[in-house]
């Protein structure tokens, strides 16, 4: 290497030495620990509430001790408050509120208002880019109304915090189910708005009057537009139909029509998976097939022969997958991802095709067969 | 022309020259006496050598007379000599003589020193220097009035412990004979390993006033005549009053001196010394040091331990690697900590975070301040444990937990966290086989911590950067520091992290070894 080379490697070495440095460090108990944020948007301002780890309430080694209840006398969480006309003008307020160094980066849960979510993703994840040191791990949440109270918790003294809570529930009763719903920040930030992607958000609810934390709530569930803005709630029945077609859930309840009028049954489906197959012709794109397979069995009476249920059963399932299609044809919102697909199949056909697919999206004729074989369950077999 | 000088500074250049100048006709006129050969008169021999040693309390002179009347002195140091010998071997054999007075001449020496010399020899002396020499020695030196020089006679003792486990090198499976301070019998656990007469022993005398035996050891054929004549040359060139221990010659004759690490091996064990000798390497044995010394040595040789060799391959390479693990923790660790919990708290998962703040919660110093705190203390405890008599080691070992582990804690002087991190450095060290590389881990440990305290883990990279260079840049006797990773030389990585078994090493390391490759046979493998 020569005289030069070296040189300008060792002043490429030297040059990071000027952006950091003992001048800006932080001792851990000068930190605010944020673990959970809260966005909203009303009267043309973002507001913004950060939970915060209140360390004191953290039993410390030299207090422990068998009388020692672990600092009980403390509520876990602390709330910082701030608020701007963009988002970094309220999370820079929430730092001045606090004389700590707030910590972003151990953020693990954001919930996002209406308000702030009808303004669209955009202004808020183009600012948490421009945070470095906010953690892209984030579960992100959509609030039907207020953030804010979903967050603060009135419940003082309690060992954990909200945000912990809600983690709790996704781990121990919905974790499964939040895999497609409750994306991570950096999921969102991925997502592929460019091919006409929609998103579906897991809603978080806390009831106006209710001493209990926030809860998931799917038939709340928000769907987000290409252009980041909310396009309406996914309701409920349309849930499981989505899962199933972006191979995000593969289980699940279906009521079935007993044959010759015999009332319902109910199948669990334990398996399924779906296949979609865009049908391209002469360069145009004609339609969708979706093709359910897998395997169920009889989780009510069995009031039918099999080959009766089979055959309910799949109608069934066709027609909750139409539904799902229809409501998200209705809302324009490709939430399953299909526009991704055309253009992963065929690239060139979708560069051919500038703004085709937003328009015909809509109107895209959708086919759905459904091959799932029932077996005898346990239940069936009374 | 004459005047009087007034100017100050010419005073007292004067003085210091005129003192120099006293000093040197001091030194002279010493070694006039020193040299002076010794006369017939007895008393006048007695009173120069008194004279000159000063009277020395452990000097004693012993007049004898024969039977005939021949007046006689017998010149040697207390428990030097072995005193009935010298009785029954000497003093009783010349009082029995018939010499007489008349009867003055070198024949009776030389008669005193075929005749009645015991089996350690004897020796004529002719000058008082020789006489002091000799006797420092174990010699008696026998005087006979009207008798020009004096004989010699050895009648040595050596004050010696016996051989027992070496102190900082113990293996469970292995030899545990250790080096002792005597030179002699260290050079005999050597011999008992190389019984060949390929194994050449050169011996020099070390310091103007301890006069040091200095064993050079090599294996003919096998160690490279070029590096012997160099070690022997830095030898030679060795111009100091005293050699106490084999740590002076490692200073004084080591390649790069500027450095803290160890770039020669000191080792307790005569086996070690042997598998240098046979890798090609050259030892020096020091009389009064109970440690070797094994040259040219690399940084991969001080993770090697004997027990390496004398248990399963696998075991040992597994066990080597465990041991680089310990040494890269114990050198980074404490950094990383400062620098995680200074600048890259994103770093730490969140709830651990939480509780390291929490624990930090009431701490008053900056993290950079416990863990030096810490660290110094860690220190002074063990440096304390070092020195105190074994009795006491363990109230001080109670006394340092308390006051570090419980105490401190409680009242917020530092945090829980750092405890495990500082006592695990503390344990991951000791795993590092060599006593001198924990020391020198141990020092450069505190630039890694200010590195991390000044720019994070970016400083601890400056750190360990420089920290890797210097390590490229030393040499031991020519041979790279760290070879054979740097400069590589996959040939030698038989004995490297992995130690292959002893059928898969059929050649010597390359560095070393090149006089005679084979190690083995065709057969053996």
């Amino acid at each position: 290497m020569t005289a030069r080379g070296l040189e300008r490697w060792g002043a490429l070495l030297l040059l990071p030495i000027f952006l950091t440095g003992c001048w800006d460090n932080f001792q851990m108990n000068q930190l605010a620990i944020v673990d959970a944020l809260a966005v909203d948007y009303n009267r043309g301002q973002y507001h913004v509430v950060a939970e915060v780890f209140n360390t004191m309430a953290v039993p410390a080694p030299a207090q422990s001790s068998p009388t020692a209840t672990g600092g009980s006398n403390h509520s876990s969480s602390v709330f910082l408050e701030g608020a701007g006309k963009t988002l970094g003008e309220a999370l820079a307020d929430v730092s001045a509120s606090s004389s700590r160094h707030v910590f972003w980066a151990s953020t693990q849960v954001l919930l996002l208002g209406t308000g702030a979510l009808q303004q669209g993703l955009g202004p808020l994840f183009g600012t948490f880019l421009h945070y470095p040191q906010f953690r892209s791990t984030a579960r992100v949440l959509a609030v039907p109304g207020s953030a804010q109270s979903a967050l603060e918790s009135d419940t003082s003294g309690m060992e954990i915090t909200v945000a912990q809570e809600i983690r709790n529930q996704d781990r121990y009763l919905h974790h499964d189910l939040s895999q497609g719903w409750a994306p991570r920040l950096y999921d969102v930030m991925r997502w592929d708005t460019e091919h006409g992607r929609s998103m579906v958000l897991l809603s978080l609810e806390k009831k106006p009057e209710s001493k209990m934390n926030p809860q998931f709530r799917m038939d709340q569930s928000l769907v987000i537009g290409p252009d980041g803005r909310a396009r309406g709630s996914l309701p409920s029945h349309d849930a499981m139909a989505y899962l199933w077609i972006t191979g995000r859930f593969s289980q699940g309840y279906v009521a079935a029509g007993c044959p010759a009028g015999a009332g319902q049954t109910t199948i669990y489906l334990t398996s399924v998976s779906a296949r979609s197959h865009v049908v391209v012709q002469r360069g145009t794109v004609r339609g969708i097939h979706i093709r359910l397979t897998g395997t169920g069995k009889v989780a009510g009476p069995l009031c039918a022969n099999l080959s009766g249920l089979n055959m309910a059963a799949n109608r069934r399932m066709v027609s909750l997958t139409m539904q799902t299609v229809d409501w998200a044809e209705a809302h324009d919102a490709d939430i399953f991802g299909w526009g991704q697909q055309i253009y992963r199949q065929t690239p060139e056909l979708w560069n051919d095709m500038p703004g085709y697919w937003r328009s015909r999206f809509p109107h895209m004729p959708v086919s759905v067969t459904s091959h799932v074989t029932i077996v005898q369950g346990d239940e069936g077999r009374v | 022309m004459t005047g009087i000088v007034t100017d100050p500074d010419v005073l007292r250049d004067l003085r210091i020259r005129s003192a120099n100048l006293i000093d040197e006709i001091e030194e002279v006129l010493f070694r006039n006496q020193l040299s002076r050969p010794l006369s017939a008169n007895l008393t006048n021999n007695m009173a120069v050598i008194q004279g000159l040693t000063h009277q020395a309390a452990d000097l004693q002179f012993t007049k004898f007379a024969c039977r005939g009347g021949l007046q006689g002195a017998i010149l040697f140091a207390i428990d030097f000599v072995n005193y009935e010998l010298m009785v029954a071997g000497i003093v009783e054999p010349l009082t029995g003589l018939n010499w007489t007075q008349a009867e003055v001449g070198r024949p009776l020496l030389e008669q005193v020193a075929k005749t009645i010399a015991p089996v350690g020899g004897a020796e004529a002396v002719d000058n008082v220097k020789g006489a002091l020499d000799s006797i420092w020695s174990g010699g008696a030196v026998v005087f006979l009035d009207g008798t020009s020089g004096a004989v010699s006679i050895n009648v040595g003792k050596i004050n010696k412990r016996s051989i027992t486990r070496p102190v900082s090198e113990q293996v469970v499976m292995g030899p545990h004979a250790g080096f002792i301070e005597d030179g002699m019998t260290n050079l005999s656990l050597v011999r008992q390993r190389l019984k060949t007469p390929r194994l050449w022993i050169d011996r020099m005398q070390v310091g103007r006033h301890t006069r040091t035996a200095v064993y050079l050891l090599s294996l003919y054929g096998v160690t490279d005549g070029a590096l012997v004549d160099e070690v022997k040359s830095r030898l030679c060139q060795i111009n100091i009053d005293g050699v106490l221990d084999s740590n002076y010659l490692v200073e004084l004759v080591k390649s790069d001196r500027w450095t803290i690490f160890p770039t020669v091996l000191r080792t307790e064990r005569p086996d070690r010394v042997a598998a240098g000798l046979l890798e090609g390497r050259v030892a020096i044995i020091v009389d009064g040091s109970p440690l070797a010394i094994v040259a040219p040595a690399t940084l991969p040789m001080m993770m090697t331990s004997a027990a390496d060799y004398y248990q399963n391959w696998m075991v040992a390479t597994f066990l080597r690697i465990v041991r680089y693990i310990a040494l890269t923790a114990s050198l980074l660790t404490p950094g990383l900590y400062v620098a995680l919990t200074t600048y890259h708290q994103e770093a730490i998962p969140t709830p651990l975070l939480i509780t390291m703040a929490a624990a930090r919660s009431d701490v008053p110093l900056p993290a950079v301040g416990e863990v030096l705190l810490l660290m110094v203390l860690f220190d002074i405890i063990r440096e304390a444990g070092a020195r105190v008599p074994t009795g006491i080691g363990s109230a001080l070992t109670i006394g340092g937990t308390l006051v570090v582990g419980q105490a401190a804690v409680r009242a917020g002087i530092i945090s829980s966290p750092i405890i495990i991190v500082v006592a695990g450095i503390v344990i991951a060290v000791l795993a590092i086989p060599n006593p001198e590389l924990v020391q020198a881990v141990r020092f450069a440990t505190y630039p890694v911590i200010l590195g991390g305290a000044i720019l994070g883990v970016y400083g601890i990279l400056f750190v360990t950067i420089g920290l890797a260079l210097h390590l490229a840049s030393l040499e031991s006797f020519g041979v790279a520091y760290l070879s054979p990773a740097a400069p590589i030389r996959p040939t030698d990585f038989k004995d490297f992290i992995i130690r292959l078994p002893w059928f898969r090493q059929t050649t010597r390391p390359a560095q070393t070894g090149y006089t005679d490759v084979m190690r083995q046979g065709p057969r053996s493998s």
